[in-house]
């Protein structure tokens, strides 16, 4: 019997349909990685897994009985500091025993220690990124689910944070996140599924998963590119980096014909890889 | 629980969302028994219908003090919903019961009085204002489980549901007698404070059925709005299903 099992999965909201009879069962101590471009359902699908949303037709079986979740943003405006924060979280939680001894610890695997006493709100992008991990550790989760957990974080914290999912995975622990880092996918995931078009299908190995991406970079100055951009399947992300200067991720495959569209809205091609394993930074 | 009313309440208490409500009350209070003497129930009456309006304010402001995703971790730390919900309904009938107190105590300490009230008429007061509290809140949670109250329009339309409650009567008069059924519905603030403006007002059936009418109908909102947010989430409590199990129906 699977440890979660999402069965027959329809889900609508605002009269867009997110999810079409999607099902998928995840074995304990699988770990699995989400996938896909932008709006393509993955933090929903985490959420329905969290039990914070319920599907507007289908089954979720769940078994595990501690969930850590990692929101895609840390909480905005808390009037706490790690510590308190932290310690509200796991008395909240019911975390059984050695609660203090459970910040302690995770204050020093991430680096925190410093910041213990510090209002979150005064703390870095990464440091709240940091809070937002730990609180979801606290009660030594059965499932961990994370969306973008390395978003934030720099490259010290990121090899930390794999070490941790690394060995929190060797312990039994079933891990299902969101990421488009290569590196995460390579050294953590088992599955990795792509939802695409209101479905979902297991890819079959890394290699075609992060290697079928191209970046290009362009400067077009059409206003109606933006859009062009939402409504395109075939771009996978993009973001901003200048007045009309943009960086897209594509599908390898169709990189010739966006690079045909960005002629046609009389944009000009400034930067174009395949090595499209790298991330957007 | 206990660890959720006190991480709800150190939030709100640090957010200062509490300020702005409770000055007003504290204000109010010390203005109206500038005046002595004053009669003792009657102006506990009065001391209700603000503290009605004063709940709603602090319902609101605590109910939204968690961002949403703040919102969701919480959730998923309770390991559900009902844990949340009655978490919040504790934690503004906290307040409440504090501003009741004080609204109790100021005009004794103040000698806004003529007398000192006697025990039935603290006791009864109390009661009046933790109910006209615990139905604000009840009208409030119900409120907010429809329209996620955040926007200045929504705060609008709550200020006048809760003002016609207040009016209730004043309506029954003006329309015919064949339509009076329809404030029938509206929220039996008026009911508490009619017999409070009364003192000479005792402790009999009269008092005791129209106090279980008034907490009844708050009971029946608060359980009406956790049907409704409780759909709206994908926890469901099922307590006769296996521990190891939750199950996410279908609707």
């Amino acid at each position: 019997m699977s440890f979660i099992e999402l069965k027959n999965i329809y889900f609508e909201v605002n009269k867009r349909i997110l999810f079409e009879n999607i099902s998928l069962a995840i074995n304990q101590n699988d770990c699995i990685a989400f996938i896909g471009k932008n709006g393509s359902g993955k933090s929903t699908l985490l959420k329905l897994l969290a039990g914070l949303i319920k599907p507007t037709k289908g089954l979720v079986i769940q078994k595990s009985k501690k969930i850590g979740y990692v929101p895609e943003q840390p909480p905005k405006s808390l009037p706490f500091t790690p510590i308190e924060y932290l310690t509200h979280m796991g008395n909240i939680a019911r975390v059984e025993k050695g609660l203090d001894r459970k910040i302690d610890t995770l204050l020093t695997q991430f680096y925190m220690e410093e910041y213990q006493n510090t209002n979150i709100r005064d703390l870095s992008k990464g440091n709240k990124q940091k809070v937002n991990i730990m609180q979801a550790l606290l009660n030594n989760p059965e499932l961990l689910l994370l969306d973008e957990p390395l978003s934030g974080l720099d490259s010290k914290a990121q090899t930390d944070l794999i070490g941790l999912l690394m060995n929190l995975k060797k312990d039994g622990g079933t891990i299902v996140f969101i990421s488009h880092e290569t590196v995460l996918l390579e050294k953590l995931a088992d599955r990795i599924v792509h939802i695409d078009e209101q479905r979902i299908k297991e890819v079959a190995n890394i290699l075609s998963a992060v290697q079928s991406y191209a970046t290009i970079e362009c400067i077009v100055h059409s206003d109606s590119f933006p859009s062009f951009i939402q409504e395109s399947s075939s771009i996978i992300d993009f973001q901003f980096h200048a007045p009309s200067t943009y960086e897209l991720k594509v599908v390898s495959s169709k990189s010739d014909h966006i690079i045909k569209k960005i002629l046609d809205f009389h944009g000009s091609i400034r930067f174009v890889s395949h090595t499209s394993d790298q991330p957007l930074k | 629980m206990k660890a959720l009313i006190h991480y709800l309440l150190q939030n709100y208490l640090r957010s200062y969302l509490f300020i702005p409500p409770v000055t007003i009350f504290i204000i109010w209070t010390v203005v109206s028994y500038t005046y002595t003497p004053n009669p003792i129930l009657s102006s506990y009456a009065i001391a209700s219908a603000v503290l009605y309006f004063i709940t709603a304010w602090i319902s609101l402001t605590l109910l939204n003090v968690e961002d949403n995703v703040q919102q969701h971790i919480t959730i998923v730390h309770s390991k559900g919903i009902v844990k949340i919900f009655c978490g919040k309904v504790f934690s503004v009938l906290c307040f409440s019961f504090v501003l009741s107190l004080f609204a109790i105590i100021y005009p004794v300490l103040a000698g806004a009085f003529a007398r000192m009230p006697n025990t039935f008429e603290f006791f009864i007061s109390f009661i009046s204002l933790m109910l006209v509290s615990l139905l604000s809140l009840s009208i409030v949670i119900l409120f907010h489980s429809f329209f996620q109250v955040r926007t200045i329009s929504s705060w609008l339309l709550l200020s006048l549901l809760l003002a016609i409650s207040l009016a209730k009567s004043g309506i029954e008069n003006i329309l015919p007698n064949d339509l009076s059924f329809i404030t029938w519905p509206l929220p039996p603030v008026l009911v508490i404070l009619t017999l409070l403006e009364d003192d000479t007002v005792t402790l009999d059936i009269h008092f005791v059925l129209n106090s279980i009418y008034v907490f009844s109908y708050a009971l029946i909102l608060l359980f009406i709005s956790f049907v409704i947010i409780r759909n709206q989430n994908g926890w469901k409590f099922l307590k006769n299903k296996s521990k190891t199990t939750r199950k996410l129906d279908r609707r």
